[in-house]
């Protein structure tokens, strides 16, 4: 299949990653607020969390593209660079904030502006793999959705806009707009300590 | 542990039924290509020739096909594990599978198999799990210890099993609760 999807200018992906990197320094200026000059962007550029980011824009354009192999390959670069597996067909509004690549996120779906995906967390159709070149059964979640770490988003769900899915949270079922999500495992249980033996 | 030989053309022909296995995966939702460039693919292939090389005694050529899917795809699946036709791994990143199972094995990504406490071995080495056919493990599932578990085995998102589970048994992702702002938690059915 060598189609050619329209409407994804290469402007647009500059655009968007402009947006990631605006995200990235947004969080980190909640440590530590700074000025956002050249050299501040440039940095950020060379984070994980943003070449993820540009890897996966890179590798949706050539795949609006039509030009599948240079799609695939950029998807292998971030998996061999940054740890991140994003399907090229994936669609993700700008200001993607993905802090913790190297923990293995998992991307395959539709999402809105704004997505932050946590550690080790995955948004992906049931059994389907990162080189399918279309989403059939991948989830779609909307705008400022956040997913916690370890948590899981699967199959042909719908999650609305502002939902907020906790750690270890695994949602199979559509979840409307504000919704915020808790695993039961959010609590542990402290085993108790023995007492060091007196002398 | 397994055969005691391990032909190529064994090696061959379960790499074919994995391909198949995966291929299914994709016409089954009417997808058509996505195989070639798959490193759910490649993880499979790279863990059946590293199987071959360590049967074989080829010890040095296994580590180095072992850690090259380690490096390319980020699946540790160790050649010491005998894994039936028909393997399928479909995230393989943070994928670790040691311990033995048959054929049909499906694993989500992000969990797998490994190493308990103890150091009994059941069949699959010590302290490792020994898994029966079509077992499928969701994603961050985990299977730890000498453990036995049965044919047709479906282990939920997140769990972690430490026991030995029946023929057919289920194994369901911990509860989720959700809410509004502003509103009482509402329990998931």
């Amino acid at each position: 299949m060598t189609s050619r999807e329209a409407g994804y200018a290469f402007a647009e992906l500059r655009r968007e990653l402009r947006e990631d990197i605006d995200a990235y320094l947004g969080f980190a200026s909640e440590y530590a607020p700074d000025r956002r000059t050249f050299g501040k962007r440039a940095s950020a550029f060379l984070t994980p969390s943003v070449l993820a980011c540009f890897w996966y824009r890179l590798s949706h354009y050539a795949h609006r593209r039509g030009w599948r192999r240079l799609a695939f390959a950029c998807a292998w670069a971030n998996l061999l660079t940054t740890r991140a597996s994003i399907a090229p067909a994936s669609r993700i509004g700008g200001g993607l904030y993905l802090p913790h690549p190297s923990t293995g996120i998992v991307f395959q779906g539709t999402a809105g502006r704004n997505l932050r995906l946590f550690a080790g967390s995955g948004v992906a159709a049931r059994y389907l793999p990162m080189s399918a070149r279309e989403l059939r059964g991948a989830p779609r979640l909307g705008d400022d959705v956040s997913i916690g770490a370890k948590a899981f988003v699967g199959g042909a769900v719908t999650i609305g806009t502002g939902a907020r899915i906790g750690f270890n949270a695994f949602v199979d079922r559509d979840l409307p707009p504000g919704a915020i999500v808790v695993s039961a495992h959010v609590r542990s249980r402290v085993a108790e300590v023995d007492q060091p033996p007196r002398r | 542990m397994g055969p005691a030989t391990m032909t190529l053309a064994e090696t061959r022909r379960r790499i074919r039924i994995d391909r198949e296995r995966l291929r299914r995966c994709l016409t089954e939702r009417g997808i058509e290509g996505g195989m070639t460039f798959s490193p759910a693919l490649l993880c499979v292939r790279l863990y059946r020739y590293s199987r071959y090389f360590y049967v074989k005694g080829w010890r040095r050529a296994a580590r180095l096909v072992w850690q090259l899917n380690l490096f390319l795809t980020g699946a540790d699946i160790s050649p010491l594990s005998d894994l039936g036709e028909g393997l399928l791994v479909v995230h393989p990143f943070a994928v670790t599978i040691s311990g033995s199972a048959g054929k049909g094995l499906t694993v989500e990504g992000w969990g797998g198999m490994g190493g308990g406490m103890s150091l009994e071995d059941i069949g699959a080495g010590p302290g490792l799990p020994l898994l029966g056919d079509d077992v499928q493990l969701d994603r961050s599932a985990m299977v730890l210890g000498a453990v036995r578990v049965g044919h047709g085995v479906r282990i939920g998102p997140g769990c972690t099993v430490v026991r030995h589970l029946p023929d057919g048994a289920r194994v369901e992702a911990p509860a989720v609760r959700v809410r509004r702002a502003g509103e009482q938690d509402e329990a998931l059915p």
